[in-house]
């Protein structure tokens, strides 16, 4: 499924937008990690918690659940904080 | 028996219903009347003496127009639902005494009762504003209104260039710049309040002398200055919202804090490379309370994961266009139109000339907004952001 990096861990995928697989948010992530490795610990900490300052979207609705089922047709958003201005 | 009847009957158990004869006269012995229709309504007229606040904006501008919380206060809308509700706002908010006229406004006139046209504009700003003068949704009541609001803009940089010029060319009436920065020549490619002859300049006074040009009437009041927890609380309360466009996260966590505290909307927007989102926090919205900064982003990233545009680079236009998302979003709260993007962050990116948008909820146990929890205060955001 298309998955949308956030711009501060482009430097891991190179593109904003990517294909990643899996049935569960926490599967999609895992095959981020192997196809990027370093960027999941961007994202999910030593206690496997969300970072604070990241944030998951499926179709464009907010969730905090890792175990979150997945299909190949949604759309997973994920956000960093920004600070510029 | 449908909800809004169910409250309705809920609220006469415990608010008082005055006719509009019985309105008059309380008037008459001192008490304010206070319309809380639209401003498309109010500009059909209202009644005399009534200040017309309107139901968007009532708990935000009550307090300024009505600082003597034991005045009585006679609430009136169009039929008397809206004015039930708003009676109950402002009983909650603090204030002593407050009835609701029956019959609403309809029944003031219909009982021939004193009627007063909304104030007028002049021939000059009649035809600056024509083409919002034309709009349904803007109208002279509308216009008045822009011209009668006071908007902070938090930077005077990439975002608050583009957005204190639209809002100063829309005519809102006072508006507030705080930065502490002096133009430099590589704000030059983004910040367009700032011209080449001004390096060297303070922002504020830069700006100053870019928005009076454009728009002589309108006020600049500048705050040159970086907000801090301990001078906040003595500027942001004097204005309607915030656009926030500050380049740090120790800036965003104190100014959506404040705007939590003051019942003030964050009109948000932050940059970084080609993306840019923009979002409104509003916890205090009388109409359904909104997330607040902190519900979506409990705590910042660490400094070495959030490198920042001095050191990452932006592209000019960005801050332009969502400078521009934050000015419209600013104009129709104001206005009390639209769908403000309140629970909902749009993401732009340029790269890619795509808009994504992402929605999300308040947080109950949030520790600055949460479900019945005081403010608690504000915090050290320095050492805040760089854990």
């Amino acid at each position: 499924m298309n998955v949308l990096i956030p711009t501060p861990l482009r430097s891991y995928t190179g593109q904003r937008r990517v294909e990643a697989a899996g049935t569960s948010l926490a599967e999609v992530l895992a095959d981020l990690e192997r196809q990027f490795p370093g960027i999941r610990f961007r994202m999910i900490d030593e206690q496997e918690s969300m970072r604070p300052h990241i944030r998951f979207f499926v179709n464009g609705a907010q969730t905090f659940d890792l175990a979150r089922p997945l299909n190949a047709t949604d759309e997973v958003a994920i956000v960093q904080a920004l600070s510029g201005g | 028996m449908k909800a809004r009847e169910r409250l309705a009957a809920e609220l006469r158990t415990r608010i008082r219903e005055v006719t509009p004869a019985e309105a008059l006269a309380l008037q008459a012995q001192g008490a304010v009347l206070v319309d809380v229709r639209e401003p498309g309504e109010i500009a059909q007229g209202t009644a005399l003496g009534a200040l017309p606040l309107g139901r968007s904006f009532l708990e935000v501008r009550i307090e300024e127009a009505v600082p003597d919380m034991g005045r009585p206060i006679v609430a009136l809308c169009g039929s008397g639902l809206r004015s039930l509700y708003a009676a109950d706002a402002l009983s909650r908010l603090g204030y002593a005494s407050v009835v609701s006229m029956a019959g609403g406004f309809a029944r003031w006139k219909a009982e021939g009762l004193p009627v007063a046209l909304d104030s007028s504009l002049g021939d000059t700003e009649r035809e600056r504003y024509s083409r919002h003068l034309l709009l349904p949704e803007v109208g002279e009541a509308g216009q008045r209104r822009l011209l009668d609001s006071k908007v902070l803009l938090v930077g005077a940089g990439g975002l608050g260039s583009p957005a204190a010029f639209y809002l100063a060319a829309a005519g809102v009436g006072t508006l507030g710049v705080v930065d502490e920065d002096r133009v430099d020549r590589s704000n030059l490619q983004r910040q367009i309040l700032h011209t080449e002859a001004r390096v060297g300049v303070s922002k504020v006074a830069s700006a100053r002398i870019a928005l009076e040009a454009l728009n002589p009437s309108v006020k600049v009041i500048g705050h040159e200055t970086r907000l801090t927890s301990a001078n906040i609380d003595g500027i942001l309360p004097g204005y309607d919202l915030v656009v926030d466009g500050s380049d740090n996260f120790p800036t965003r966590y104190l100014v959506n804090d404040a705007c939590v505290k003051w019942g003030r909307p964050n009109v948000h927007g932050a940059v970084f490379r080609f993306e840019g989102q923009a979002s409104v926090f509003w916890p205090a919205r009388s109409t359904g309370a909104g997330p607040c900064y902190r519900c979506l982003f409990p705590e910042p990233p660490s400094r070495e994961d959030a490198p920042n545009c001095a050191q990452a680079g932006v592209l000019g236009v960005l801050p332009g266009v969502i400078g521009l998302m934050q000015a419209t979003e600013a104009i129709k709260l104001l206005l009390g139109i639209g769908e403000p993007l309140v629970g909902r962050l749009l993401c732009y990116d340029a790269l890619g000339g795509r808009f994504t948008e992402l929605s999300f909820e308040r947080d109950r146990a949030c520790r600055v907004c949460g479900d019945g929890r005081e403010f608690p205060g504000y915090i050290d955001y320095e050492r805040f952001c760089s854990v």
